[in-house]
């Protein structure tokens, strides 16, 4: 991948609560932005997203990569978020994730602290 | 079908549990709460639905599934032998069922089959008969189209167009496996999207008017400035290639019923010399109904404009090159819809093709010659103004009115109308067509439509009156006009009617109960003016034993309509065929 893109780790965390967003509003829920890190995707009572919710937002994810940054990478496979138990918890987990899965395409610049998010 | 309150039904053979949530959620008007069967039951749910299992009959149901329903074409996809007559008898068994289960709902939407674009039945062999999968889709599709072209209640959505709109990512493997979702998020806002346009066009809500800036809208370039001979049009040039187009898909809406109209920052003579002898516009004078060339304010031009044409504001669309000038209309007048216009000319007529505001279910011949009614509307203008009185001038237009019991020959027509109809309608019912049917077929309901006619034009079904009977009255159920003919005494002509109508049925009194809206105070207008009515409150009572004149200037033909009433009621009740309703 030495053609690989080079997206700034802010730009990735905007992407994944562009997608986030995206799946929130088809079920009729529009959170305040911008969402924090500790927020809970999946997995407890409150959590935001349900099964279906989740398995969408992780296509529309995969999607929005390949669309900004040609990134092919397969959040639904073994070398994916699903292998990692806590992956999917929260917003944070899955963006550094995410990530960790461009990094190993050689791609991102910057830090998961240079998100500059909350 | 009340828009603001409709209950829909989906069944699909896949997880459709974001469609739902699309209907409901996605911001298009109107929102429509939806609940799903259980994804796989299709079958069982219909034949629950046309036996009359349901708890409710919903107003809307959407069927949605894969071709694999048919098992003939699941055979297919596995490269076994299927005959051609099999395939086509399963779908036929399958529309039949759609077409009973749709007489318990007031609508049915039934989404054409499509295979995932990655199913490309080895190139070659696709579009074979034998085995080809896109061939025989193709086919099982036209069945199930031909089969309910002429039901009033099922309709079929093209999801081929949905699929090449969202392309690769409208079907995504992962999500049929972790989720039993058979399309894209993308495909089901397109879905919910279409679904709610079609409502609509059900509704009578489609939009009537397009009203059109000229300079870089219609044409390219300042026609004050450049000249008419030196506008990009037509020619050796992609943007006058692109403008022509776009005029020509202007024109073909008009053949659907859709109005134009010009409002333009201009020199009027200036613009209509352009639009009279530029060798390459499409569009003439007598394309447009009506138009307002000058330099004041467009949204008062709008306003003005949409007044002569005896139209809502909620009717129209704006499109405009000038980002101020859109600005402005949205702001002043926030019923018309005024899109976001490309910047770029060779992207108009792309931009007017994909709007979702001109669907509707069938064109009628009123819809393709209306453009003309407003062209011969100039002409009667033109003429009142050489005649001293308004009495002179209506004797000179020599209408002809003539009165039909409703049938099947006119009974979509008659159906727009009740949908469409805003200004003069007393009640304003709104019904889909098999719900007119079913009530003028409801013992004492009688059903009268109006064509009118006059020296200049053939304005065609333009009027509709109907009765309900009580022991001693008779209530008029509606009474609406296109307003394409107010004000010319056809008002009077059809309550002269209503009225010989009662008298002839015995009964002593003609009442009508005018329900307010916010834009039928017209009607109430009229009823106030007659002269022979009772008004108490919104109530208005004739004493049936008086007589209604008939307006001197108009002649009523009875087609079909015996003046005995009885015999027409009962005609009525039986829904007269078109052939034993000639004169």
């Amino acid at each position: 991948m030495s053609n690989a893109p080079n997206p700034a780790s802010a730009e990735v965390a905007e992407c994944v609560r562009r997608s986030l967003h995206q799946i929130l509003e088809v079920k009729g829920r529009r959170p305040a932005f911008p969402l924090p890190d500790s927020t809970v995707l999946i997995g407890t009572s409150d959590a935001l997203l349900d099964s279906l919710s989740l398995v969408m937002f992780f296509a529309e994810l995969e999607q929005e990569l390949q669309r900004r940054w040609g990134v092919s990478v397969d959040l639904f496979a073994g070398t994916g978020l699903e292998d990692n138990d806590n992956a999917a918890e929260t917003l944070g987990t899955i963006t550094d994730g995410i990530l960790g899965l461009l990094s190993d395409h050689g791609g991102v610049s910057g830090t998961a602290t240079e998100r500059g998010l909350p | 079908m009340n828009v603001e309150r409709i209950s829909c039904g989906i069944l699909a053979d896949f997880n459709a549990e974001p469609l739902v949530d699309l209907l409901r959620n996605d911001g298009l008007y109107p929102g429509i709460e939806a609940s799903l069967a259980p994804p796989g039951h299709v079958l069982q749910a219909l034949i629950e639905l046309r036996e009359r299992r349901w708890r409710q009959h919903p107003d809307l149901v959407v069927v949605w599934t894969r071709p694999e329903t048919i098992s003939c074409f699941r055979s297919l996809l596995h490269f076994e032998p299927v005959a051609s007559e099999v395939l086509l008898e399963q779908v036929d068994q399958f529309a039949d069922l759609l077409i009973a289960a749709s007489t318990h709902v007031g609508c049915l939407l039934m989404v054409t089959w499509s295979l995932p674009w990655y199913r490309r039945g080895l190139g070659l062999l696709s579009m074979r008969g034998e085995f080809g999968w896109a061939h025989n889709l193709a086919r099982m599709n036209l069945r199930l189209a031909e089969r309910v072209h002429r039901n009033p209640k099922v309709y079929l959505l093209d999801s081929a167009h949905w699929l090449s709109r969202v392309g690769a990512e409208a079907n995504n493997p992962k999500l049929w496996y972790q989720g039993k979702m058979a399309f894209s998020l993308e495909v089901l806002q397109e879905a919910s999207a279409e679904i709610k346009a079609a409502v609509c066009g059900l509704a009578g809500l489609s939009r009537k008017l397009i009203l059109l800036d000229l300079d870089d809208t219609l044409w390219g370039g300042i026609v004050g400035e450049d000249g008419w001979q030196n506008l990009r049009l037509g020619g050796h040039d992609p943007f006058g290639e692109a403008f022509v187009e776009f005029q020509e898909a202007l024109q073909a809406l008009t053949r659907t019923g859709v109005l134009l109209g010009i409002v333009s920052k201009n020199d009027e003579a200036t613009a209509l010399a352009a639009i009279d002898n530029h060798p390459e516009m499409v569009l003439r004078r007598d394309d447009f109904a009506g138009w307002r060339i000058n330099w004041r304010d467009k949204a008062a031009n709008i306003v003005d404009l949409v007044s002569e044409l005896h139209l809502g504001l909620g009717s129209v669309v704006f499109l405009d090159d000038n980002p101020a000038e859109r600005s402005r209309v949205r702001e002043a007048l926030p019923e018309v819809l005024v899109p976001e216009w490309p910047a770029n000319q060779m992207l108009y007529t792309q931009a007017l093709l994909e709007m979702r505001v001109f669907d509707r279910p069938a064109v009628t011949g009123e819809d393709q010659t209306r453009v003309k009614t407003y062209a011969s509307d100039r002409e009667r203008r033109s003429l009142q103004r050489s005649f001293q009185s308004v009495t002179e001038w209506q004797a000179a237009l020599g209408l002809v009115v003539e009165a039909a019991i409703l049938g099947e020959s006119n009974l979509l027509r008659a159906t727009q109308l009740l949908n469409k109809t805003n200004q003069m309608n007393l009640k304003t019912r709104r019904l889909t067509q098999s719900e007119f049917l079913e009530w003028s077929r409801q013992p004492g309901h009688a059903v009268f439509v109006f064509r009118v006619s006059d020296r200049f034009a053939d304005y065609g079904l333009t009027g509709l009156a109907s009765l309900q009977e009580a022991e001693t009255c008779a209530q008029i159920a509606d009474f609406l006009l296109s307003c394409r003919v107010l004000g010319y005494g056809v008002e009077s002509a059809i309550l002269h009617f209503l009225v010989e109508q009662a008298r002839r049925r015995g009964r002593k009194e003609l009442i009508a109960e005018y329900k307010r809206t916010e834009r039928n105070a017209a009607c109430l207008s009229f009823f106030d003016t007659v002269s022979g009515f009772r008004r108490d409150g919104d109530t208005f009572r004739w004493d049936a034993p008086d007589r209604c004149a008939l307006p001197e200037h108009i002649t009523l033909r009875l087609c079909g309509v015996s003046p005995c009433a009885p015999q027409h009621l009962e005609a009525a009740h039986g829904l007269a065929a078109a052939s034993s309703l000639s004169e």
